[in-house]
């Protein structure tokens, strides 16, 4: 079925919004035949992103662990996040489109910041929505959008993070959407958002797949965070055919009950938001619960469809770590390898110290989605 | 096709419940009865903060089957909620459970027409209502013309619930072509708020709804409500 993934994605938006999604997955189809549109994005993803981002083997943090820890170094990217890789891409799209303004959502702000600036250096009408939580613990993201030359909306409705930001996202959408692109940064939301986004994320995978064969291995296991799951989804497409383990790590919070914690592929049921149908946390009358994590970016109630698909398919083991472990994972790798990793892709490192024992000798390939910088405040404040 | 949107035992169950009771008396047609979802991506931020109040108040698609269960109305009754209501559910037993207490049919504001298989798939066989917007293409207006039941919902905006209705030119074009080719009523809704906006939806169009403004109203009192009714009804008299 076209916009699913086995049972799960689909379009669960208001009818208003049926043309514009038919719209985008046209100009996304003649993109991917355009050679010399491929090719700018290229140069674009090389000259300016600072693709490609190298791989790091991990030798302090693999001998006191007994793992060999190797880094996919998105964190290395323009904006300190892999973001930035499906910013470019749909940027590239809205101007196909003959579009004029940008719209999106943003959790830690790494998203909005990656859209600020592609809408800055593709001269695109920019505005942000993002919740009043995630602008209050993430400050340092409002002021480098607003620097940047984009509106910042801050949405003090619902739980007043990512899923309040996306809510009001898709009603600007809604309202203006001859003149607009909703610029979604995970893969989620409605078909063809899940498949855009995974298509411009999947260059993390085939450049990694790449780069370890050039050193002479493929990786046992393949290890990323899930929130929405974009860095995810883009790290484990370039593995999907090969024998290799992929694990994805949500968010543990605080605690296994509704409430305390994110971990949507863990706890969830099965149901509807933002556009398409997957795992969601929500209660007993149908409504979707706030959700706990230490990291903005993975405070989300849902997660992308082809997670779910996944899941189901038994390709991908999903699990999920503590707020407590995320902190101690993100010293030791300041400490044994001078990287500060943004609490998000801590939750992968994280995973690999809890499950060390078990995967003594393998060779373990982490995406590391994010630096640090941003989290400085919360990780302090929690270390402390 | 005149009816009104309420949230269902909302602002409590017996206001709700002498709203309906109005909405009956002065010979509207039809009635809408939302079911809160915390996540209403379609409403403005009036509907949304009353979704938020209601569900905080305990307000549930049981509690309003219940509350409508003990009715008698003569008036026909639409549920409009968001898919994930809906799929919550025992699907199967729901359906059931509508068609015993005589719902109409549902109104599903993210689920538009191209998926509306997918909840028949899951066991929903009670009419499910068919929307048209200015944004639609004359081919999906066409394929409107197989729609035997109920009405098409015509969202008469670019936007959200609560929005001023202003309609443009090419809005009014597919308005007409949708009429000349369905056998069903169409019905304005979103911008629905006085006696203007009710006379051009009738108009141009088979009907209207009224949703943000009727909240409004009964949250105020029964009184307040029941002068909307009023004025609605006074203005149709003399010009129609």
């Amino acid at each position: 079925m076209k916009g699913f993934y086995g049972e799960f994605g689909g379009q669960f938006v208001p009818e208003t919004l049926i043309p514009a999604l038919d719209e985008l997955e046209e100009a996304f189809e003649r993109f991917k035949k355009d050679l010399v549109a491929l090719r700018e994005l290229d140069e674009l993803l090389r000259t300016y992103a600072g693709r490609p981002t190298p791989i790091t083997y991990c030798r302090n943090f693999s001998e006191k662990y007994g793992v060999k820890l190797y880094l996919k170094r998105e964190d290395l990217l323009h904006t300190g996040a892999h973001k930035i890789n499906n910013t470019l891409g749909q940027a590239y799209l809205t101007k196909y489109m003959g579009k004029k303004r940008v719209i999106a959502e943003t959790g830690a702000g790494q998203h909005g910041v990656a859209t600020a600036t592609v809408s800055a250096l593709m001269g695109l009408e920019c505005t942000i929505y993002m919740g009043l939580v995630d602008a209050q613990r993430q400050r340092m993201n409002v002021e480098r959008m607003k620097l940047l030359g984009a509106e910042v909306v801050v949405v003090e409705e619902g739980s007043q993070t990512l899923k309040d930001a996306i809510n009001s996202a898709l009603r600007d959408w809604v309202t203006n959407v001859k003149t607009t692109h909703y610029l979604i940064g995970s893969v989620v939301g409605p078909y063809p958002f899940p498949e855009i986004v995974a298509y411009f994320q999947s260059v993390i995978g085939f450049e990694a797949r790449k780069q370890c064969l050039e050193i002479g291995f493929l990786p046992d296991v393949v290890v990323a965070c899930v929130g929405g799951g974009s860095n995810a989804i883009g790290i484990f497409r370039g593995f999907l055919e090969d024998d290799v383990v992929l694990v994805g790590v949500e968010a543990g919070g605080f605690g296994d009950r509704l409430g305390e914690h994110a971990s949507t592929l863990s706890f969830g049921k099965l149901g509807v938001l933002h556009g398409n149908y997957s795992y969601l946390l929500y209660d007993d009358n149908g409504q979707v619960v706030d959700v706990h994590s230490i990291s903005a970016g993975l405070d989300y109630p849902g997660v992308g469809p082809e997670h779910a698909y996944l899941k189901e398919a038994g390709r991908v083991i999903y699990t999920r770590v503590y707020d407590d472990e995320v902190l101690f994972a993100v010293r030791e790798l300041a400490r044994l390898e001078g990287i500060i990793p943004a609490l998000e892709s801590a939750h992968a490192i994280s995973y690999v110290i809890r499950e060390s024992e078990n995967l003594r000798g393998k060779r373990v390939l982490v995406n590391l989605s994010g630096r640090g910088d941003k989290d400085l405040s919360i990780i302090l404040g929690r270390l402390s | 096709m005149r009816g009104f949107y309420l949230i269902g035992n909302y602002p409590d169950k017996d206001s709700f419940i002498g709203a309906l009771r109005l909405i009956e008396k002065y010979g509207f047609d039809f009635v809408e009865i939302g079911i809160p979802f915390s996540d209403p991506v379609a409403d403005g931020p009036f509907l949304a903060k009353r979704a938020q109040l209601a569900i905080e108040r305990g307000v549930t698609l049981e509690g309003i089957i219940k509350t409508l269960g003990t009715l008698k109305l003569s008036l026909r009754v639409y549920l409009m909620t968001y898919a994930n209501i809906i799929l919550s559910r025992n699907v199967f037993n729901l359906n059931r459970t509508l068609k015993d207490i005589g719902i109409e049919g549902v109104i599903v504001a993210d689920l538009p027409n191209r998926m509306h298989w997918f909840l028949r798939k899951m066991g929903l066989d009670v009419p499910i209502v068919h929307f048209a917007t200015p944004e639609s293409r004359f081919w999906e207006l066409d394929e409107l013309k197989r729609v035997e039941r109920g009405f098409i919902y015509f969202i008469s905006i670019r936007g959200i619930t609560g929005s001023s209705m202003n309609l443009d030119e090419e809005t009014k074009e597919k308005l007409n072509y949708l009429k000349g080719k369905t056998k069903v009523p169409v019905v304005l809704g979103f911008g629905v708020k006085k006696l203007d906006d009710a006379k051009v939806a009738l108009a141009l169009a088979d009907g209207y709804v009224v949703g943000t403004e009727a909240v409004r109203r009964l949250e105020e009192g029964l009184d307040s409500f029941e002068g909307l009714l009023k004025e609605l009804v006074d203005i149709e008299n003399k010009n129609y």
